[in-house]
C-alpha cells in the first residue's frame, strides 16, 4: 500500500527560538516581523491568549502583559529547516520540501505498523533537531496534510482506506488545503460542508464548479493518488526580492541603496539556481500604500549583476519621485530560463570591466556568502547590513517549494 | 525609563543569596523591577556571576539613578567613578510594557558607591528603528551580540 507522510513542525518559528533559548519553553512567545511591529508567529501558549498572526505588538502586550516578544531570525530557522530535511531523508529518498516548516515524504509501499512509523519520524526529528512535529500519514498528499493538522501539537494521525469515510465526515471542507474561505462560501450553499460531502458529489459536477484543481482534490480525498511527491522544485515564473525600507524614506540615495541591496539578493538567487532573466520590474511602495511600477527589458538573458543593475538604475530614475515617502520596494525578474554560457555579442552591455567585476564578485560571494562584498551604492544603509537577521529573508531559502 | 524590569535565571544563585537580597523569585527566574527598593542585577565576571545593586542614589536624591547613557560615558562624565564595563546576563527585559528576549546579556557600568558597595548601571543608547517600533521607547539598552 503506497503511503505518504506529511511532517509539519509545530509552531515552527517559536520552536526554533526555543531550541537555542530553552528559557522560552512554557512561556507565551510571539515572534515579530522585521519591523518589530507585527506578530508573525505564536507559541501555543500565546495562541490561547487570543493573539493572532498580524496582531500589532502594542495590542498583543495588552492582551497578555507577560507575553515575550522575539525578533525573527530566518537564517537560524533555515538551518533547522534543512536539518529537518536531513532527518526525513533517512526515511525516504523522495522528499518534497514544501515550505520552511513542512514536508511530504513518499514512504512507498509500506506494510509495517504505520503508527509506529509516524512515531519514529516524530522522535527522529525531535532528537536530531529539537523541533516538535506533527505527522500525518495517508494514501495521498491531500489526506496526509489534513491528517497532520488534526492533533497538533505533537500529533500523530494515520488515515488508511478503512478509516477514510469517518475521517472525511469529521473534516470540514475548509480544512482541505486548496479550498480557501471564498471557495467554502461557494460550496456551503450547495450542501458541501464536510470533505465527505465533497467526495459524494459527482466528479463532473465538482470539475464544473472548481475546474481541474477541484477534480484533483476530489480524487485525492477519495484516496486515489494523483499528486506526486516532487523532489525537485518546479521552476518559478519569476524571482523577486524586496521588502521594508525600515521606516518611511524619501532620500533618493537611501531608496536607491535599498534597491541595489535587493538586486544583489536577486542576482545571488539567480546564480545559486543557475537561472537568467530578461524582463525586469521595479515596485516602489509609498507610505500611503500606493505602488509606483517601472519595467524594463534586457537586451539578452543574463544573471550578471552589473548588467541587471544598469537596467534597474534606468527604471529607478524613470519611476522615483521625491514627492513621496517610501516604505518598501520590490525588484523582480521575469521571463526566466536556465543559465547557458553564450558568446559575447557586439551589443554586450557590461563590457570587459563589468564582466571582470562580476567574476570577482561571484567568486567572493561563493566563498564568503552574500554581502561579503557589495556595491558602494549601498553605503548609505550600512546599519541595515550590520543586522544579520535582516540580511536573510525567508525568500532566500531557495530549495523549498512555497512560502 | 527605557527598561522597567528584568528577568534572569535563578540557577546561578543560592536560595540564601536570593532571600538575603529580597529578590522576587518566580519559577526558575528572578524578577527585578525598577520600582523595587532593593533591586539587584547579575553581573558577569571572570570569577563567575555576582549580584550588584542596580543603580545608586546620588547626593540630595531619594530616587536612585539606574541608567547610564552611552553618550555621557563616552564623553568622560563618569570618569570620576572609575567605571568598568560589564555584562549583565539577564534573559528578558521589559520596556514600555513589552517583554523582549535578551539572547546573551546587556551592557552595564559597574562602579563603587560612597560606602564601597558595588553598583551596576544599565548602559543605554538611542533606540534603533526596530526597538522604537516594538516598544515605543526612544532609548534602549546596549545589547551584547544581539541587534534589535
Amino acid at each position: 500500500m503506497k503511503l505518504i507522510a506529511h511532517v509539519d513542525a509545530d509552531s515552527f518559528y517559536v520552536s526554533c527560538e526555543r531550541v537555542r533559548s530553552p528559557g522560552l519553553i512554557g512561556k507565551p512567545v510571539c515572534v515579530l516581523g522585521n519591523q518589530g511591529a507585527i506578530v508573525i508567529a505564536r507559541s501555543y501558549e500565546a495562541k490561547k491568549t487570543g493573539v493572532k498572526v498580524g496582531t500589532p505588538v502594542w495590542e498583543a502586550k495588552k492582551m497578555y502583559p507577560d507575553m515575550v516578544f522575539v525578533k525573527r531570525d530566518f537564517r537560524w530557522y533555515s538551518v533547522l529547516s534543512e536539518a529537518m530535511q536531513d532527518v526525513l531523508h533517512k526515511f525516504s529518498d523522495t522528499i518534497e520540501y514544501y515550505s520552511v516548516d513542512e514536508s511530504f515524504v513518499d514512504l512507498g509501499d509500506y506494510n509495517g505498523d504505520v503508527h509506529n512509523l509516524a512515531a519514529e519520524i516524530q522522535n527522529a526529528v525531535k532528537q536530531n533537531t529539537g523541533l516538535p512535529v506533527s505527522v500525518g500519514i495517508s494514501l495521498t498528499k491531500t489526506l496526509a496534510k489534513i491528517a497532520s493538522d488534526k492533533n497538533k501539537p505533537l500529533g500523530i494521525c494515520v488515515v488508511l482506506r478503512d478509516d477514510l469515510s469517518l475521517f472525511l465526515a469529521d473534516t470540514l471542507v475548509s480544512e482541505v488545503s486548496g479550498i480557501g474561505v471564498n471557495l467554502e462560501k461557494r460550496l456551503t450553499p450547495i450542501g458541501i460542508v464536510t470533505a465527505r460531502d465533497f467526495v459524494q458529489k459527482d466528479r463532473i459536477f465538482i470539475k464544473k464548479i472548481l475546474n481541474k484543481p477541484g477534480e484533483v482534490l476530489w480524487y485525492e480525498l477519495k484516496g486515489n493518488f494523483v499528486l506526486p511527491v516532487r523532489n525537485e522544485r518546479p521552476r518559478r515564473k519569476g524571482v523577486s526580492r524586496g521588502g521594508s525600507l525600515f521606516g518611511a524614506k524619501s532620500e533618493k540615495n537611501i531608496v536607491f541603496a535599498f534597491m541595489v541591496r535587493n538586486i544583489e539578493k536577486l542576482c545571488d538567487a539567480l546564480l545559486k539556481q543557475k537561472l537568467e532573466i530578461k524582463n525586469l520590474v521595479l515596485f516602489l511602495v509609498t507610505d500611503s500604500g500606493f505602488f509606483l511600477k517601472g519595467e524594463g527589458i534586457l537586451l539578452d538573458f543574463t544573471n550578471s549583476f552589473s548588467v541587471i543593475l544598469e537596467e534597474f538604475k534606468a527604471i529607478f530614475y524613470r519611476v522615483f519621485s521625491g514627492f513621496y515617502k517610501y516604505k518598501g520596494l520590490h525588484v523582480m525578474g521575469f521571463n526566466i530560463r536556465d543559465f547557458s554560457p553564450k558568446q559575447l555579442s557586439i551589443f554586450d552591455f557590461s563590457g570587459e570591466k563589468g564582466r571582470k567585476m562580476d567574476k570577482i564578485r561571484e567568486s567572493v560571494l561563493k566563498k564568503h556568502g552574500l554581502f561579503a562584498v557589495r556595491s558602494a551604492n549601498t553605503a548609505y544603509i550600512n546599519d541595515v547590513f550590520r543586522d544579520d537577521a535582516s540580511n536573510f529573508e525567508i525568500s532566500d531559502m531557495d530549495k523549498k517549494f512555497c512560502f | 525609563m527605557c527598561i522597567s524590569a528584568f528577568r534572569f535565571p535563578k540557577f546561578e544563585f543560592s536560595d540564601k543569596t536570593l532571600t538575603e537580597n529580597s529578590l522576587n523569585v518566580s519559577g526558575d527566574e528572578v524578577l527585578v523591577r525598577l520600582v523595587d527598593k532593593y533591586a539587584y542585577l547579575p553581573v558577569g565576571s571572570a570569577n563567575g556571576t555576582f549580584l550588584a545593586r542596580w543603580g545608586m542614589c546620588l547626593k540630595n536624591s531619594k530616587t536612585p539613578l539606574r541608567f547610564c547613557r552611552n553618550e555621557s560615558l563616552e564623553s568622560g562624565k563618569w570618569a570620576s567613578f572609575s567605571p568598568t564595563i560589564v555584562e549583565i546576563p539577564v534573559c528578558l527585559a521589559l520596556s514600555m510594557g513589552v517583554w523582549f528576549q535578551v539572547r546573551k546579556a546587556i551592557s552595564g557600568v559597574l562602579v563603587e558607591n560612597f560606602s564601597g558597595e558595588r553598583c551596576v548601571f544599565v548602559l543605554t543608547k538611542p533606540s534603533t528603528h526596530y526597538f522604537e517600533v516594538m516598544t515605543g521607547s526612544k532609548r534602549m539598552p546596549v545589547l551584547i551580540n544581539q541587534i534589535l
